[in-house]
């Protein structure tokens, strides 16, 4: 049962559901089996980038002639239930078609999988890990040699800066205030690693920056005389 | 907060659109007022409008036209504004934009800006979308700023660097000495960067790798605090303090202890304090378990970690919690080849996972179900897969089989078994197994001779159950075609026979061939079995004829040269018809002609019908002339060299050779080359001739034997000519020689052999 991607549903759907209560609750898992997509390479055209600097070549260890993977967190996209993109980042440079097609097939892979199922899947040569929560779905792409239960537990900490900020957050402050889920995103994770591992940190310097900025605005309104 | 609210208005007037077309309608209203903002002067609203392009570009829509905007607003001195640039960019920009060349020199300022949230909106983008070119101008910056600056910079700074390295690996050298200096900070998230930093160092450059295994020690002892340290709130997730830094501080030192022993040996205490110590009742905890044993399993650890390891994976496979099972699968796959025995003793409940509802389990149970089969548990674990075989996913089918198959070949207890595994799976999931399976399976049941009446009762009883599954009735075809004598006379100690007249067994060939179910290669099986009845039936020979006569004019051009030349088999050949549609020898496994059913099947099917007998007659031969040659030539009971394999579609003449070195004779002396002339065959008038040379000679080893090939294969009627075949012979203990040659030749259609002796040779040869 693949959801409709009409955006007819796009109108007042979403219910102010808070996603985060404690954490019992998170460890609900709501998805429904889902066929693999077979393993296929992945999908970048290699003479898209430069060679030079690109991602996506393997760097041969000099000594024993093995090649180096690559390890990073390729993306993290956020899906409504009715499958739309909520938000998103890209940790590796990907064209905009790409990115359509891409998020396309997560989300009919990810809504499709059944409650109470496995929270990974395999896709194209890529590990796909993804957490429910409420209405909203978190995938992450990772390569091969990641640990996935780590990163559950990444989703769940992010999940949490978000809850601390908006005070029991739901779909809707992220539709809404997308820029500060960017924002705190920003704080948490750079360039497809964890930034900060301390619970405060991130409030903090959001705070901080929010001062900044209203300090800012503040100043540049004042009227000159 | 006032400057939003028109951001906010419009996610709502967007949201409130009822139809796709109203919502585009709406946004193309609002994109036209931000370009038109865009191109006025600065007001205060550019970064609430590049904000606005930006939820829009999320739903969509083509928003490339806000990228010089960004570069813009990077550049402006407020904070706000910056921001949302900086946002901007890396939503909108990526390094194959050519704009992304133009904020380098903002992102350059920024570093050095006082504030340091500025800095590290600078340093974020850097490490998100930094091409190659901004990476070699910056990184000395990023150096910089990963020396001499608070934690909160120095973090960004070291995850930027990690970008950088990644990026142009050669910059890595810049980065090493700040990196080792960053071990001993106490920030957790500074430790954390500086830790990634050095593994992406590590990865990329061995020497870097030895550089830093002198840190191991002081990596050991972070690691120790922080398994032993109490209660911290900032850090604490489930009882575990910090174990995204745990896990980080694992892969390092996995990474550090490969192939070396004295960073394994050092790490040996830490990790089995890790493992004892850490509570996995909570997916922090197995996170940190799970890192925890794939170090073990990669460095060189001592054995009793690793058992410890496999054991930890062992209750994984018992947890409640899907995913734990599943990484436990996982890991399991990559010990299996290793430490086999171990993961035998799970091989319980890895079977039970295959009966998983879940398909990501039941993929990870499948694989590692075929690599825990071994020769002992055979029999067990393939009911198990041919259980799961009827009620898996269709994505995980072919794999099965393909599994299943391998595993049968590789540990099949018996031949029976065998067959009864791949006739079973031939059922079950025929159509999802591989082409070359039809083959096998015929070249398998050729082999276990005394169970083809077993394997035929069975294949007809199969057969006519049904048709739909093309390479079970490919098999069953052929099978009934080459051992219908043993269906017909109803008899089998092996299984229930199958009392059926012969018009029963050619009706379902019959069905076979009119079904349209059918593949065309079926309905070739199909109409040679037909034709390969017609000798070993005995009443209804003509309704075979009628059968081949008619499919003379199918459209299918395969099935109609078949049955044009079975045709002629009937009408001009009709007397070779028995030679050549007679048992086929076993196909052996290696042989050229082993390429696929049809094709060892379809020899019979050759042009020439002169050709194909040859064919037929000579893999007879080497069987007779071994015996008869060997105790003349000075016979001192040598084992018989076996000839080389005659291939069974090989056209034209066939010459063996006997690999002989060319050798001089009797070494030393200039005695001349023995030519031995076979004489000629004179025959009467109006005979043509094909003929081939063949001649098995079995010389003891003393005595070796080189055959060139013959000068010609048609020695024309009348005596009009002769055929030369060269033997050189190389015989140093000078034993006298005797050496009788047989030739094989076929003249005006019929078979003949001929026996010459030679007894005596010139005694000059030695």
């Amino acid at each position: 049962m693949v959801s409709q991607l009409n955006p007819q549903h796009c109108g007042n759907l979403t219910l102010p559901v808070p996603m985060y209560r404690n954490v019992v609750n998170i460890f609900s898992l709501n998805c429904w089996p889902y066929s693999h997509i077979a393993a296929s390479r992945w999908f970048i055209p290699k003479n898209v980038f430069p060679l030079s600097g690109s991602l996506w070549t393997n760097i041969k260890n000099k000594r024993c002639g093995e090649l180096m993977p690559i390890r990073q967190m390729h993306f993290l996209l956020l899906l409504s239930r009715q499958g739309k993109l909520r938000l998103q980042k890209w940790f590796t440079p990907v064209t905009e078609r790409e990115k359509k097609k891409v998020t396309r097939e997560m989300t009919l892979m990810v809504l499709a999988r059944p409650p109470h199922s496995c929270n990974f899947l395999l896709w194209r040569d890529l590990k796909i890990v993804y957490k429910r929560y409420a209405s909203l779905y978190f995938c992450c792409g990772l390569e091969d040699q990641d640990n996935e239960l780590l990163t559950l537990e990444v989703l769940q900490r992010y999940v949490e800066l978000l809850d601390k900020y908006f005070g029991n957050v739901c779909e809707l402050d992220i539709i809404f205030n997308f820029e500060k889920a960017y924002f705190i995103l920003d704080e948490f994770l750079v360039g497809g690693e964890l930034l900060e591992t301390s619970k405060t940190a991130v409030g903090i310097a959001m705070e901080e920056a929010e001062t900044l900025q209203e300090t800012m605005e503040e100043y540049m309104s004042k009227p000159t005389y | 907060m006032s400057p939003s609210v028109r951001l906010q208005e419009m996610i709502r007037v967007i949201r409130g659109a009822r139809t796709q077309g109203e919502e585009r309608g709406v946004i193309q209203r609002e994109c036209a007022a931000i370009r038109a903002q865009f191109r006025q002067a600065d007001n205060g609203t550019r970064s609430h409008n590049l904000a606005k392009l930006l939820y829009v570009h999320m739903l969509g829509y083509p928003a490339h036209f806000g990228q010089m905007e960004c570069v813009r607003l990077i550049a402006s001195p407020r904070y706000n504004e910056k921001r949302v640039g900086y946002l901007g960019a890396m939503m909108l920009l990526d390094e194959k934009q050519d704009a992304s060349l133009l904020i380098t020199n903002s992102i350059k300022n920024d570093l050095s800006h006082s504030s340091q949230y500025v800095q590290s909106l600078a340093l974020c983008t850097l490490g998100c979308m930094g091409s190659a070119e901004m990476c070699r101008d910056l990184a000395p910056e990023i150096d910089r700023l990963l020396r001499a600056s608070n934690s909160y910079i120095k973090k960004k700074a070291a995850l930027c660097a990690v970008h950088i390295v990644r990026k142009v690996p050669e910059l890595g050298e810049l980065f090493t000495p700040a990196s080792r200096s960053l071990l001993s900070e106490k920030n957790h998230g500074v430790l954390h960067g500086a830790v990634v930093l050095i593994t992406e160092l590590c990865e990329r450059n061995p020497e870097t790798l030895e550089q830093f295994r002198k840190a191991v020690p002081e990596l050991v002892q972070i690691m120790k605090g922080l398994v032993m340290s109490g209660y911290s709130p900032e850090h604490n997730v489930a009882g575990i303090s910090d174990p995204f830094l745990q896990v980080r501080i694992l892969r390092l030192l996995r990474i550090l202890g490969r192939n070396n022993e004295t960073a394994s040996d050092a790490v040996n205490d830490l990790l089995a304090q890790v493992a004892t110590n850490t509570d996995s009742s909570k997916t922090a905890g197995s996170a940190v378990l799970y890192e925890t044993v794939l170090t073990v399993m990669d460095i060189k650890s001592e054995s009793g970690l690793r058992v410890l390891a496999v054991n930890i994976l062992g209750r994984f496979l018992l947890n409640n919690d899907r995913n734990i099972r599943y990484i436990s699968m996982t890991s399991l796959q990559k010990i299996v080849q290793t430490d086999h025995n171990a993961v035998q003793r799970h091989r319980g409940t890895i079977v039970d996972c295959l009966k998983d509802q879940d398909a990501s389990v039941k993929r990870r149970a499948l694989e590692l179900s075929l690599a825990l089969v071994s020769a002992v548990n055979i029999r067990s674990l393939m009911k198990e897969l041919l259980l799961f075989l009827s009620s898996c996913p269709p994505e995980l089918r072919a794999h099965t089989t393909s599994g299943i198959f391998n595993a049968a070949e590789r540990y099949a207890p018996s031949q029976r078994w065998h067959i009864d595994t791949i006739l079973h799976v031939l059922t079950t999931a025929g159509g999802d197994v591989r082409d070359e399976t039809v083959p096998n399976l015929i070249q398998l049941i050729t082999t276990a001779t005394e169970l083809h009446c077993y394997t035929v009762h069975k294949l007809y009883r199969a057969l006519i159950a049904d048709i739909s599954v093309q390479s079970l009735v490919q098999v069953a075809c052929w099978c009934i075609g080459e051992y219908g004598d043993l269906l017909l006379r109803g008899e089998c100690e092996e299984t229930e026979p199958v009392q059926v007249a012969e018009d029963d067994v050619l009706d379902a060939l019959e069905t076979v061939l009119q079904s349209h179910m059918s593949s065309p290669a079926t309905r070739g099986f199909a109409l040679t079995a037909t034709m390969k009845l017609s000798t070993r039936i005995t009443h209804n020979v003509d309704r075979i004829r009628s059968i081949v006569s008619i499919y003379g004019s199918c459209i299918d051009v395969e099935l109609q040269q078949r049955a044009v030349e079975y045709n002629a088999l009937f009408k001009k050949y009709d007397h070779m018809r028995a030679a050549v549609l007679e048992r086929m020898p076993v196909i052996d496994k290696s042989s050229p002609g082993h390429t696929n059913g049809e094709s060892a099947g379809g020899s019979i099917k050759e042009m020439e019908p002169t050709k194909r007998t040859q064919e037929v007659v000579l893999p007879q031969e080497p069987a007779n002339q071994v015996c008869d040659l060997l105790d003349l030539l000075g016979g001192s009971g040598e084992p018989p060299q076996p000839s080389p394999a005659l291939s069974t579609t090989a056209l034209g003449p066939v010459s063996s050779t006997a690999g002989g070195d060319l050798l001089d004779l009797l070494g030393g002396l200039d005695a001349p080359l023995d030519h031995v002339t076979r004489p000629g065959k004179t025959l009467g008038p109006n005979y043509r001739l094909f003929m081939t040379f063949v001649s098995h000679s079995y010389p003891p080893q003393s005595v070796q034997l080189q055959m060139k090939a013959p000068s010609g294969d048609v020695i024309p009627a009348h005596g009009l000519g002769q055929v030369t075949q060269t033997v050189l012979l190389n015989n140093p203990n000078k034993v006298s020689l005797k050496m009788r040659v047989r030739v094989c030749y076929t003249s005006q259609d019929f078979v003949c052999q001929d026996t010459v002796q030679i007894d005596s040779f010139p005694s000059p040869a030695w």
